[in-house]
């Protein structure tokens, strides 16, 4: 019998796998949650502390419990973050958990039983559990994980000791700031760091800041990082001289608080919007040719699609496949962050395209993304992917089915009702060898809109975060669509003015009307 | 040169402008709310520290006739002693900086020794500043 992954009842839970209870089941949890946390910026020193938490609970589980058939580890979106849930089927450890000690690292007499317990209670001290017994069948232990946010990397160069200090206090609120008093110093750092940012001196010993533009220029790697110079040279010639270098802005000390931040935000505002337009326009072309087009209307419905690419990475395709039996969406988004994760996700845009041209037409998404879990956990490269995938097919009479693999819930928007979310949801493709789907089906009635999403949507912006696709969000989108008659071009606009600040992870929303 | 929070036209007895030109408490409140207390004394103590730096590489400078290093050494002298809103040490700066910049290395190293004197009464006036503050 296939383990299934849970669905929790009024919380969007993505189960990150289910598995027999051994000690090899645990190495796999630690595994999957090692490649979730990275895939959410997550830093490394604290990805390693929360893999021994779970490493920690579910050994203790395996050792312990000795009526435990099954472990599950899943995520539920939070605020800026996660909720991490563990699951398993033996015995109610709340004794155990209340009794933790604190661990006292000035002694040399550690604790040889009830250890890794103590350590669960020093790295996540605001744990929760719920035993199972007596109303569930399972054990909860949750935490949560807030993602730290993406800070622009500003390197400072002057020779000067009391103006490095001051732009560094004055930026490094919103910053990370890396200073240095030596300009080929801060050369080397950059060539093997990178910035998102220099703001450089002019006048300095040895390498003076037109030297040190002139060596950034010549390097392909960082002949784009945004550049100021930030100089108490007040003389025109000198100005000019600067104004050929390619430089962002030219500013004169002493300089204010807020002269810095607005130039510095400007700037890097400025190229993140040259940025995007490049990744739009290379994504574009590559998105054209690896996504066949949506037709606008199927079946009695009328469908639209409208996507965001982040600056550098996630990777989100959508597949569409035509048969006898009707028309299958697939929507897929391959996790990670990066440029190697937008290009992998191109690569891999391809690669799926081919694989689901060789599957067998199906009228059950469910199949689909059965066949797409195997492939992959039997696949070197795939079994090492995570990603998330809701298969939607519409028949030509207009029954439309859904299943998903680990994929955020689609939403239901009916005319002067709340919006409800549609409770399908299955274990992420590859992680298990025999999954299952569970299909959703049903028929929309005139006017009514689902809509499919990633969870780029969600949480990928910097400043101004949008809360998780809670019930509130989407009470604000049905207002929105109440008033409108909105496609996923009209949903993408809604979120633009949501947010603010950078994409981080692509985002895809795809709209259902029935018409 | 650019400087927007000028202490000049504060009411005043001439003592007052004198000190006032040395060191602007404003110029100093008016970080202290940019940043934090911390933060200033943070700030005032790489000053000062820089300050000693400076006379003793104006010094050396002097002792040797070094025309580029005195040069470089009041030209960021200059920028930070605007940043703290020390007028008087950064108009020696710039005087001296710019009989540097013209090639006149004797009127530049005559102004040594009061920019010394400067650079002392202003590491005087950052010392009363903060015991005022304490």
């Amino acid at each position: 019998m296939p383990l299934m992954p849970s669905n929790l009842p009024g919380r969007n839970f993505l189960s990150l796998a289910v598995l027999p209870v051994s000690l090899a089941a645990v190495r796999v949890m630690r595994e999957r949650a090692l490649r979730f946390l990275q895939s959410r910026w997550v830093p490394a020193a604290q990805q390693d502390d929360l893999a021994l938490v779970i490493s920690e609970y579910f050994t203790n589980v395996v050792k312990h419990s000795p009526g435990a058939t099954h472990i599950e580890m899943g995520v539920s979106t939070l605020r800026g973050g996660v909720t991490f849930i563990l699951r398993d089927n033996g015995s109610d450890i709340s004794p155990l958990l209340a009794a933790i000690k604190p661990l006292d690292t000035d002694t040399d007499d550690l604790p040889v039983s009830g250890l890794g317990l103590s350590l669960i209670g020093a790295l996540v001290p605001d744990f929760r559990y719920t035993p199972g017994w007596p109303v569930a069948q399972y054990n909860e232990f949750e935490f949560d994980v807030v993602f730290t946010q993406h800070r622009s990397r500003v390197v400072i160069i002057d020779d000067d000791d009391t103006q490095l200090c001051l732009a560094e206090i004055f930026l490094s609120d919103e910053y990370s700031v890396t200073c240095f008093s030596d300009a080929r110093r801060a050369l080397a750092h950059i060539f093997l760091e990178g910035a998102d940012l220099i703001i450089s001196d002019i006048y300095m010993p040895d390498m003076d800041g037109i030297l040190l533009r002139k060596r950034l220029a010549a390097n392909d790697d960082t002949r784009l990082i945004p550049f100021i110079f930030l100089t108490g040279c007040g003389q025109a010639s000198t100005r000019e001289k600067v104004c050929t270098l390619s430089v962002d802005d030219v500013l004169v000390k002493p300089v204010e608080k807020d002269t810095l931040l607005s130039a510095v935000a400007r700037v890097l505002h400025r190229a993140r919007d040259v940025s995007a337009s490049i990744n739009v326009s290379l994504d574009q072309n590559i998105t054209d040719a690896l996504w066949r087009p949506l037709p606008e209307r199927y079946a009695g419905y009328r469908l639209s699609r409208d996507y965001r690419v982040a600056e550098r990475g996630g990777g989100d395709l959508l597949v569409p496949l035509h048969s006898d039996t009707g028309m299958t969406m697939i929507l897929m988004d391959v996790m990670g962050h990066g440029v190697q994760a937008k290009f992998f996700a191109h690569a891999l845009a391809g690669y799926f395209h081919g694989l689901f041209a060789g599957f067998p037409h199906e009228a059950d998404p469910g199949r689909y993304l059965q066949w797409l879990s195997e492939t992959m956990n039997s696949h070197a490269l795939l079994s090492g992917t995570l990603l998330t995938c809701v298969a939607v097919h519409i028949t030509p009479a207009g029954r439309v089915s859904l299943a998903s693999a680990g994929h955020p819930w689609p939403w239901l928007f009916r005319p002067g009702a709340a919006p409800i979310p549609v409770e399908v949801s299955g274990v992420l493709p590859g992680l298990g060898v025999s999954a299952t789907y569970r299909v959703v089906d049903m028929t929309l009635a005139p006017g009514e809109r689902l809509l499919l999403f990633t969870d780029g949507l969600f949480e990928s912006h910097g400043k101004g975060r949008v809360q998780g696709d809670s019930a509130e969000t989407m009470t604000s989108l049905a207002r929105q669509f109440a008033t409108r008659d909105m496609t996923a071009e009209g949903v993408m606009a809604v979120f633009d003015a949501m947010v603010q600040g950078a994409v981080l992870d692509d985002a895809t929303a795809v709209v259902i009307q029935r018409e | 040169v650019e400087h927007t929070h000028s202490c000049n036209g504060t009411p005043g007895s001439s003592a007052d402008a004198n000190q006032r030109r040395l060191l602007c408490s404003a110029t100093l409140r008016k970080l202290e709310a940019d940043t934090s207390a911390q933060a200033l004394r943070r700030l005032l103590s790489v000053y000062r520290t820089e300050l000693h730096k400076r006379s003793a590489t104006i010094a050396d400078a002097h002792d040797r006739q070094d025309n580029e290093r005195l040069q470089i050494c009041v030209h960021a002298l200059k920028s930070s002693a605007l940043s703290f809103g020390c007028e008087a040490l950064a108009e020696k700066c710039l005087q001296v900086e710019d009989f540097c910049l013209h090639a006149l290395h004797a009127r530049a190293f005559d102004h040594c020794e009061a920019l010394l004197l400067l650079i002392q009464k202003t590491l005087d006036a950052v010392d009363a500043f903060e015991s005022a503050g304490a």
